[in-house]
């Protein structure tokens, strides 16, 4: 199904949407950056701009998130209450890479063991892509695969042209949303076929770079023990920023808090795979002691291992590694060194 | 003028450089205004060398011992070259104070600096992501995405350490090589420099203060880039919020406001007597919270109560870190 | 869809441990524990796999993967041997006969028993490696007919730390096994074997290669090889192993990553395409070579 919002008539649209669910897109901050954050007045949305730094994995996955609280007995056994979350909400202003990561942390939590956590928030939530039209000078989403205007893992796409606002239902949980809206859409004529086409092709002739990696996709562990990823590791100081901020990283910690002698719970936290002590075993020896295996994995893991494992590469092309960077790595250059070294082999 | 000092670093490095030793510089990265460390073993690899006013990331953090280990062939036997801007030298200092590298090993190379740009700053006034950008002797120009172009004044686009030069002044070691007339160096420096540029904390009160640092570091997402990019840290992986095995926890990783500040607060304490203030910590941060006029703080608070400035001379002893026998401890 | 809905709970949730009483705890060395545990009704295991491991958790403190070193399946009780290694364990050590301990699992693939049938087992153990080892051992008397020979070769630092020695002087009173200790350095009062297991194993593979070689065709087809303990030990027996060309798929080894879930989401135990907890701790040695070396 796919219809038209006039220009005037998308703050009545958002403000309908807010009355349906929690609404969470992109918000200017008092800091001066777009965030996606919950909406209080649906006039601090800004959907144009680049990309923000921040993805909305957290509103599935949160940095931080309590898996039960427990309650110690006198005997030392406890009775645990399991804190899902399934408030609905709707999280608006997706770039097609960031709906990509969304779609690969549902897929690799749905896998062998479910993760109640993230399926149940994804069964309540509702995705809104935005078609892209302002690439960073980071991006590479067209290497991997993915284009500007994806729909793919959206329940509803949207799209902003000069007169209009296209709005495209493609799930089922889309249709019901879009039904409660009463009529602020109208019907969108064959002509705006043309739409995501153009816009694709005008974001795509943007974006700097494309290196093909699908020609390799799942050959690239060939170039495991290539001498490209010490030149890397000798810049990189092993912080985490790139997985912090990565869209489709899905390592986590977990610990326990006690908040009296009693109570407590369990959480969860976001872990990097970039520190030393994410590997170390309790022995003291350490698989990945260095940062060159460290850095390895992390590139590995979006492009190869993810593949073996889900047949996705899981890396979208956001660029959010880059962007965050203190040592400016790039990983357009570390793919295009991978596909040199899988294309033609070390030099 | 920048072209050349860029060639005297090179000349000199082809006149200092041996077959076995390292060079630490910059090299030019991918993206617009990205410079990024490069580690030459190769004679030929030294015209890759740059240096421009994009050069921001401090090379001082490679030289501790862990950064070594991982970075160094097995064997090393040689020197390691490195070249620095003049607030960078000064963590090179704090390094060998540290005792983390021997002085021995080292050729500290600084290169006259006249301020660095903050590129985050200059992409936040450009509507698009920026393609290009170059520079002048005065100006930066950049082209953004849709072509549209940007004109800079460099003073306003320095990182906030160049701002008031409170840095740049030279070390007292006499062993390194300078490049540039270090006698213009010093005299353009007095110009630059401003006393006493106000921080926030010299003007607010204690309440607003603490409000400040709270809302500041609310953004923080832990991602520990500000403490792995400081040079004056080099307890690396022993540190104790990485868990390490068998040592007081002291932060959960737990990312709640409390424990960040209690993170942040445990790092303006430690780091207080070796933080020469080249405000890494800032331009790494990829929320953007301004770092530095909280360390900076600090540094002045010892500069006033010690008459101490971490990184000027390359064997002080830390002021709140040691002490002689026999002297009457607080 | 309606804001504020109740809080839903789910009944499968791999998250959550449940309690289980401590039935019994000894002291095997002076930093080896064991427990046994009784299971409730409603968490015994579908199916238990020699092997596999549970989380084993005390709120409030945190959680460690442990090996199950044997299921009873008629009394349903769990044994568990812990060496006191960190913060954890420590806690765990504190325990006595009547508390409670949480427990998720069981977790992991477990040995692939079925296809050892008919054949001769060799079980080479390193330290607290004998302990997913002896859930072997158990399962080899269990169905001892079912089963060749037993051979185990069981390598300590020195005299003290040497597990389950009652059990191995009773395992050595059975008929079709054989039992081997050896300590890495001389000791006083010592006149067992001396030196690192995986000597222990290039002698004993002729031992091994005897037993073969009496009781079955001469090929290195019907016998199979377990080695767990530290990656540096389970090396150098593979590289012994690699020198006689023993076959590569009848050589099993058990990983000990670093792991946080157990369920493959976490990623601490992340080796190559593979998640440790969840495809492994068990490896052919076969599926071994095809790893990336990150264990
Ligand atoms: C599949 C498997 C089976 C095991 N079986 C046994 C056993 O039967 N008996 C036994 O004594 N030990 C066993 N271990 C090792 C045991 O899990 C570690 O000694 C234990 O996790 C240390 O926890 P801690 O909190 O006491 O130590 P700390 O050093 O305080 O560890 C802190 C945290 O790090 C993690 N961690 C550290 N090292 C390891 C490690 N090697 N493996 C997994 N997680 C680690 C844990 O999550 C732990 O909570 C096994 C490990 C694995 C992976
Ligand atoms: S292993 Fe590393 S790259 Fe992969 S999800 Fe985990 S943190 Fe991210
Ligand atoms: S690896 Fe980098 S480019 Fe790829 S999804 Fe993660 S942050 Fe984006
Ligand atoms: S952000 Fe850069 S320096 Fe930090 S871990 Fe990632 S690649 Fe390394
Ligand atoms: S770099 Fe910034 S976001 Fe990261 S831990 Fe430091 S203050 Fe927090
Ligand atoms: S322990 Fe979490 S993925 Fe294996």
């Amino acid at each position: 199904m796919r219809k038209r919002l006039k220009i005037n008539n998308l703050q009545a649209f958002l403000q309908e949407l807010q009355k349906q669910a929690t609404l969470i897109a992109p918000v200017k901050t008092d800091a001066g950056e777009r965030e996606f954050r919950p909406v209080e007045q649906v006039a601090d949305i800004v959907l144009e701009g680049s990309n923000p730094l921040r993805s909305p994995k957290e509103y599935l996955f949160p940095q931080m998130e309590t898996l039960y609280t427990f309650h110690l007995q006198k005997d030392g056994k406890a009775t645990l209450k399991e804190t899902l979350h399934n408030e609905p909400q709707i999280i608006l202003g997706i770039r097609p890479c960031d709906l990509h990561a969304i779609a690969y942390v549902k897929e690799f939590y749905s896998t062998t063991h479910q993760d109640v956590y993230v399926l149940e928030k994804w069964k309540h939530t509702i995705l809104i892509g935005w078609a892209c039209q302002n690439p960073l000078n980071t991006c590479f989403c067209t290497s991997v695969g993915n284009s500007p205007v994806d729909s793919k893992g959206a329940d509803i796409m949207m799209a902003k042209t000069d007169s209009f606002y296209l709005v495209e239902v493609l799930t089922v949980k889309g249709k019901d949303l879009i039904e409660k809206i009463p009529s602020l859409l109208e019907d969108s004529p064959e002509a705006d076929n043309e739409v995501l086409p153009s816009i694709q092709k005008q974001t795509e002739s943007m974006i700097r770079e494309k290196v093909d990696l699908l020609s390799i996709k799942g050959r690239i562990d060939s170039a495991y023990s290539s001498s490209i990823w010490k030149s890397y590791s000798d810049v990189c100081i092993a912080c985490g920023a790139c997985t912090f901020n990565c869209p489709t990283c899905t390592c986590f910690d977990s610990a326990d808090l006690l908040e009296t002698c009693q109570d407590g719970c369990r959480y969860r936290t976001w872990d990097t795979c970039q520190n030393y002590a994410f590997t170390l075993h309790a022995s003291g020896h350490n698989p990945r002691a260095t940062r060159e295996a460290r850095l390895r994995q992390r590139v590995m893991h979006k492009y190869q291992y993810s593949v073996e494992q889900l047949g996705l590469f899981s890396c979208t092309g956001c660029g959010r590694c880059t962007r965050s960077c203190p040592v400016n790595i790039d990983m357009v250059s570390i793919i295009k060194d991978i596909k040199e070294v899988v294309d033609h082999g070390e030099e | 003028m920048k072209k050349q000092i860029e060639q005297n670093v090179q000349q000199l490095l082809t006149q200092i450089w041996k077959p076995g030793d390292l060079i630490i510089a910059w090299k030019n990265a991918s993206l617009p205004g990205h410079r990024t460390p490069a580690f030459l073993y190769r004679k030929e690899d030294i015209q890759d060398i740059v240096f421009d006013s994009f050069c921001d990331i401090s090379l001082a953090k490679y030289l501790n011992e862990r950064n070594r280990q991982e970075i160094l062939p097995p064997h090393f036997k040689g020197k390691i070259h490195i070249v620095c801007k003049p607030c960078d030298a000064k963590s090179v200092m704090q390094t060998f104070s540290d005792q983390q590298i021997s002085e021995t090993l080292v050729n500290l190379i600084v290169v006259a600096c006249d301020g660095i740009i903050d590129r985050k700053k200059i992409e936040k006034h450009c509507d698009q992501s920026i393609v290009d950008m170059q520079e002048t002797d005065f100006q930066i120009l950049c082209t953004d995405i849709s072509g549209k172009e940007y004109v800079f004044e460099k003073r306003e686009s320095w990182l906030r350490k160049c701002e008031d030069a409170r840095n740049c002044d030279l070390p007292y070691y006499y062993g390194y090589y300078f490049v540039g007339d270090e006698k213009e160096y010093r005299t353009r420096l007095k110009h630059r420099y401003q006393t006493h540029k106000k921080l926030p904390q010299d003007t607010m009160s204690p309440k607003e203060l603490q409000q400040k640092i709270h809302q500041e570091l609310s953004r923080c997402i832990r991602c520990n880039a500000c403490r792995n990019i400081c040079p004056a840290c080099f307890c690396s992986d022993q540190c104790v919020f990485d868990k390490p095995k068998e040592r007081a926890k002291l932060v959960e990783n737990q990312v709640t406001t409390e424990n960040t500040i209690l993170y942040h607060m445990i790092r303006f304490h430690h780091i207080a007597p070796n933080c020469t203030g080249c405000g890494e910590c800032e331009r790494a941060c990829p929320k953007d919270i301004p770092l530095h006029i909280f360390f900076e703080y600090f540094n002045r608070c010892m500069e006033e109560e010690f008459g101490y400035k971490p990184g000027k001379t390359n064997d002080e002893r830390q002021k709140l870190l040691s002490y002689n026998l026999g002297e009457d401890l607080v | 869809m309606e804001k504020n809905k109740k809080i839903p709970s789910s009944t499968n949730n791999p998250y959550l441990p449940f309690f289980a009483s401590i039935r019994e705890v000894g002291q095997q060395t002076s930093t080896v524990k064991h427990f046994l545990v009784d299971l409730p009704k409603e968490n015994y295991p579908e199916k238990f796999i020699p092997g596999q491991f549970y989380q084993l958790s005390i709120p409030g403190v945190g959680e460690a993967p442990i090996s199950v070193s044997d299921y009873d399946p008629i009394n349903h009780t769990l044994l568990f041997c812990i060496a006191k290694t960190g913060v954890v364990t420590s806690q765990i050590h504190t325990l006595q006969k009547g508390d409670y301990l949480g427990l998720r699992g069981p977790f992991g693939n477990g040995f692939p028993m079925d296809t050892f049938r008919g054949k001769n087992i060799v079980l080479v153990a390193g330290g607290i490696g004998l302990v997913p080892l002896r859930s072997v051992v158990e399962d080899y008397f269990r169905n001892q007919d079912q089963y060749g020979e037993l051979e185990i070769l069981f390598g300590a630092r020195n005299s003290q730390e040497i597990i389950y020695r009652e059990e191995m002087k009773q395992w050595r009173l059975k008929k079709k096994t054989t039992c081997k200790i050896t300590i890495d350095k001389p000791e006083k009062g010592w006149d067992g074997n001396v030196g690192f297991v995986c000597n222990l194993v290039d002698k004993s593979y002729c031992d091994c290669s005897e037993v073969l070689f009496h009781h079955t065709s001469p090929d290195q087809t019907n016998t199979v090889i377990l080695v767990v303990g530290p990656p540096v030990m389970f090396q150098s027996i593979l590289n012994n192993l690699s020198t006689i060309h023993f076959p590569d798929d009848l050589v099993y080894v058990s990983l000990e990553n670093h792991m946080k879930c157990g369920i493959g989401k976490c990623g601490h135990c992340n080796c190559g395409g593979k998640y440790v907890c969840q495809d492994g701790p068990i490896f052919s040695w076969k599926e071994l070579k095809t790893l990336e070396k990150e264990y």
